[in-house]
């Protein structure tokens, strides 16, 4: 894969450049900018790289193509053994937080076994994606050269029985994770979807195609594994089709789509017009009332949730039926606030890691400054004291360099950890998401009451005036019976909406508890593992410059 | 502060109980106490500047006087003139703008710059010798000051030096009418390895020193300083080399001008001249010029060979103290940074049952 190929290269290089090899690849003109192009190349691709789990057995499982080569991250702690403690402890927490189930079980970053675990254990599903391949869409264009498209490596590996394996694979395209993403939205109203990444047209049209690619599949593996991470969704039929099933995606990209539905949309907004005049008994499946009228077959039916909404605002009464649940108010007005919260959180986080970055860019130039200075001195060396001096200057621009790659280290980590609070907003589009479910399943329940209200008076007028005209009984009688069957079929269409609307409200509920739930979890993880590796990293650096200080502290002896 | 512990006529600043005149000599200055004076545009800092010696010539043990900028600069020039071939150690910059600030870091780098200038001169086993330090150290500040004033300006320039002036304009001149424009230089490999080093050092210096001055704002960390003061020095001693040059060619014009007098002479005398006498004047008075200039080129010269290995001894030493303050402040940093996240741990433990 050319990604990784290249992620090879650049990295190799740079761990060429280690303290004693510095000085004799260097050579002027190549080097500020090759070395740092190089630094920053393989630092921006390990921040991408933020979700392979750093130093997992796993990455090298054969099924994933070329196994991507083990991060820089991991060289220090080879070298340094002599600070165990505060390395052992920061080094478990240098696994990116949560990606997978593992972590809810044990912090064991480095026992994950290949083969399937005992069913007494705790679930787990791992999801990976990798392996993007260009397809070309074999239709009978006349269009020379065809469609083509990326098709990705899903692999997934689990012990829950119900896929029935304990690893298999599958090749998906972007279109069929957009299917996934939109049936689960609709079969799963009331939940915390995780959004599914962006189709952005622009930006695939701007970016550098394999660039793009990455970003996307990176993406990808993001969606998938938050996904596995919800205890209903990862259960779902809808997950396990994607991640199992060989060949087509046999999810249809909406269930509007279905012919059944097609005939029902338009036989529900004839209902929901009032419109009985055409005679025969139209019957409205209950069962349609549950989907949202999102499909343009039910445009009809959308206008007149509309003025079903707008009557709300505006009207004059109430509608019968409202939010009345004050602790979901508060709920909603609390995530909206923690919302706020989190952007502001991600801009400091940003700050911060640009400042971080802008360290290590800095102590490195100034160490490569006085790696130059050095080799000049020492090609022009008449004198012994400025072979002296050239070799503490080297010293100086070794650690400096060091410390340089240190700080760079840290902030990967740092991004890695940041990037919890942008997980959490991102589950904050699905709460959304999951609470305006609720709001159109009460508008729907509105709407039909409303409608319902109104059968009714149709029905207490006509038997008010039935004993009334002499000769027009028989069509009376007739248009009653059709309202009186119309109310029977709306109010079955009634309690449909309502149960699903409580389905809904309880599917909120759930869901609030377990995202506080998980959410404190995670940042606290979020937090440990910052700041373990704010303190491991800067006591490396300080171990450094100590070692320095202590060489040249005999010059401290003869000045003042 | 720094005592005389390397000077060439020895001694360290040890005040030994023994009476004062068997104690070895010994010249320490310290410049402290920066004062603002004057308002304004006239606004000036005056230093304090203590002197404790046994030296002959000096007002012992201790004497204090009150300098400005202008007095090191002058003191600089004076040497400068006086000692050529002498690496002169490098004041700090003069800066207009930043003066009217006054920021305490700048008046605080200032003074420890202008510390380090005199005790270098004091530790110079020549240049402690000269005069013009002593009144630095200590006259009253009215025959500094007329000192001061007498020597700056172009009136700085004294008779001799305007002849010399006119001389090289001469000799410019006739070069470019003889044809010859090529400055007359040494040919010397060593030294020419030497001018080169010296120059490309300057380069390298500078960058480093502008990476130094970045790393200064992120880490508030003065490494920027002693790598100006590396790169003023390099830039002093292209001043002694430009001094050498300008000796070394006085030298040769004046054996090229006793050459054509010679011609002259004997042509005055093979033709018994009246003129004879006074070319035969004249001839003595450039054959005596030109030993002179020949003894100040060889003097530079051998001033500069023995300059060039204290400079790098000095040079070592000072980076090497530099490397060391710089990795003590780093280590200090990360440590502290290190500590200060850790505490934040028992904090978050806590959190897990909230």
């Amino acid at each position: 894969m050319k990604g990784s190929e290249n992620k090879k290269d650049r990295i190799s290089s740079s761990k060429e450049e280690s303290e004693e090899e510095i000085l004799f690849h260097l050579d002027d003109s190549s080097l500020t900018s090759k070395s740092f192009s190089n630094y920053r190349s393989a630092m921006s691709i390990l921040s991408d790289d933020s979700d392979h789990p750093l130093a997992t057995p796993a990455e090298t499982d054969p099924l994933l193509s070329p196994p991507s080569p083990p991060p820089p991250v991991k060289n220090p702690n080879s070298n340094n053994d002599s600070r165990i403690d505060p390395l052992t402890y920061a080094h478990v927490n240098f696994m990116p937080p949560n990606r997978d189930d593992q972590s809810l079980s044990v912090e064991n970053p480095s026992e994950e076994s290949e083969i399937v675990v005992p069913l007494s254990t705790p679930p787990y599903l791992k999801i990976t994606v990798s392996n993007p391949h260009k397809e070309v869409e074999s239709s009978n264009s006349i269009v020379p050269g065809g469609n083509t498209y990326v098709t990705y490596l899903i692999t997934t590996k689990t012990n829950m029985p119900e896929f029935g394996g304990p690893q298999f694979t599958v090749r998906r395209r972007f279109k069929d994770v957009v299917t996934l993403s939109d049936r689960l939205l609709e079969a799963y109203r009331g939940f915390f979807i995780p959004p599914r990444p962006e189709k952005s047209v622009v930006e695939s049209q701007v970016m550098q195609k394999h660039e793009f690619v990455e970003q996307r599949r990176n993406a990808l593996e993001k969606y998938l594994q938050r996904l596995a991470k919800h205890p209903v969704i990862r259960q779902s039929d809808e997950l396990r089709v994607f991640l199992q099933v060989q060949g087509k995606l046999p999810l249809l990209p909406t269930a509007a789509v279905t012919s059944r539905m097609l005939d029902g949309a338009t036989r529900l907004s004839k209902q929901l017009l009032g419109d009985t005049s055409g005679g025969g008994s139209v019957r409205i499946q209950p069962e349609d009332v549950v989907q949202p009228a999102k499909s343009r077959w039910d445009f009809l039916r959308i206008m007149k949730e509309m003025n079903q909404a707008v009557s709300n605002d505006w009207g004059g009464s109430k509608p019968s039926i409202a939010e009345e649940d004050t602790g979901f108010l508060e709920n909603k007005k609390r995530l909206l606030n923690l919302e706020k919260q989190l952007t502001n959180a991600s801009k400091q986080a940003e700050l911060f890691v640009k400042a971080q970055q802008d360290m290590a860019e800095t102590m490195g130039e100034f160490g490569l400054a006085f790696i130059k200075v050095t080799k000049f001195e020492n090609d022009q060396a008449v004198l012994d004291t400025q072979k002296k001096r050239a070799a503490d200057m080297k010293n100086l621009a070794t650690t400096a360099i060091k410390a340089s790659r240190l700080y760079r280290e840290l902030n990967s980590h740092t991004v890695n950890h940041l990037d919890m609070l942008h997980d959490h907003m991102g589950l904050l589009l699905g709460v959304h998401n999951a609470f305006s479910d609720r709001s159109s399943a009460l508008l729907t329940v509105q709407t039909i009451t409303t409608e319902l209200d109104s059968l009714y008076s149709q029905a207490e007028k006509l038997e008010s005036s039935s004993s009334k005209t002499y000769g027009s009984d028989k069509s009376k009688t007739l248009k009653l019976g059709e309202v009186r069957e119309a109310i029977r079929v709306t109010e079955d269409a009634k309690n449909s909406a309502m149960r699903e609307y409580e389905r809904i409200k309880e599917n909120n509920r759930t869901e609030i508890d377990r995202l506080d739930t998980e959410r404190k979890a995670d940042f606290k993880n979020m937090l440990k593992g910052f700041v373990l590796n704010q303190v491991a990293i800067s006591e490396k650096i300080g171990m450094e410059w100590g070692k320095i200080a202590g060489e040249t502290s005999g010059y401290a002896e003869h000045g003042g | 502060m720094i005592t005389t512990q390397r000077s060439a006529t020895g001694g360290g600043g040890l005040q030994s109980p023994r009476s004062p005149s068997s104690q070895p000599p010994y010249l320490t200055v310290s410049v402290t106490d920066p004062a603002k004076m004057g308002n304004g545009v006239q606004a000036y800092i005056s230093y304090k500047v203590i002197t404790k010696t046994n030296f002959p010539d000096y007002q012992g043990p201790e004497k204090i006087v009150i300098r400005r900028y202008t007095d090191f600069v002058w003191l600089r020039d004076r040497l400068f003139e006086k000692y050529k071939g002498i690496f002169i150690p490098p004041l700090p910059e003069k800066s207009t703008v930043e003066k009217f600030r006054f920021s305490a870091e700048f008046i605080e780098m200032r003074r420890q710059a202008l510390d380090t200038f005199v005790n270098r001169i004091a530790m110079h086993h020549e240049l402690q010798q000269s005069e013009d330090l002593r009144t630095f150290l200590q006259a009253d500040e009215l025959t500094m000051e007329r000192a001061r004033s007498q020597d700056t300006g172009i009136f700085k320039r004294k008779p001799s030096d305007l002849m010399q002036i006119f001389r090289d304009v001469q000799s410019k001149v006739s070069d470019v009418v003889l044809g010859k424009e090529k400055p007359v230089e040494e040919t010397n490999p060593e030294y020419e390895k030497l001018k080169r080093y010296i120059f490309e050092l300057e380069d390298h210096l500078a960058e480093a020193q502008k990476h130094a001055y970045r790393l200064a704002h992120h880490l508030l960390m003065n490494f920027e300083e002693p790598l100006k003061d590396y790169v003023r020095a390099v830039q002093s001693i292209k001043g002694t080399i430009a001094e050498r040059a300008n000796a070394f060619r006085q030298q040769v014009e004046l054996a090229e001008t006793i050459k054509l007098k010679e011609i002259d002479l004997n042509k005055f005398r093979l033709t018994r001249s009246e003129k004879m006498s006074e070319a035969e004047h004249e001839y003595e008075e450039l054959k005596a010029d030109g030993e002179e200039a020949t003894k100040r080129f060889e003097t530079i010269v051998r001033l500069m060979n023995e300059e060039i290995v204290r400079f790098q001894d000095q040079k070592t030493q000072d980076m090497g103290l530099a490397f060391h303050e710089f990795a003590k402040g780093q280590a200090r940093l990360a440590n502290g940074i290190a500590d200060a996240w850790r505490s934040l741990l028992p904090k978050l433990e806590a959190l897990s049952s909230s």
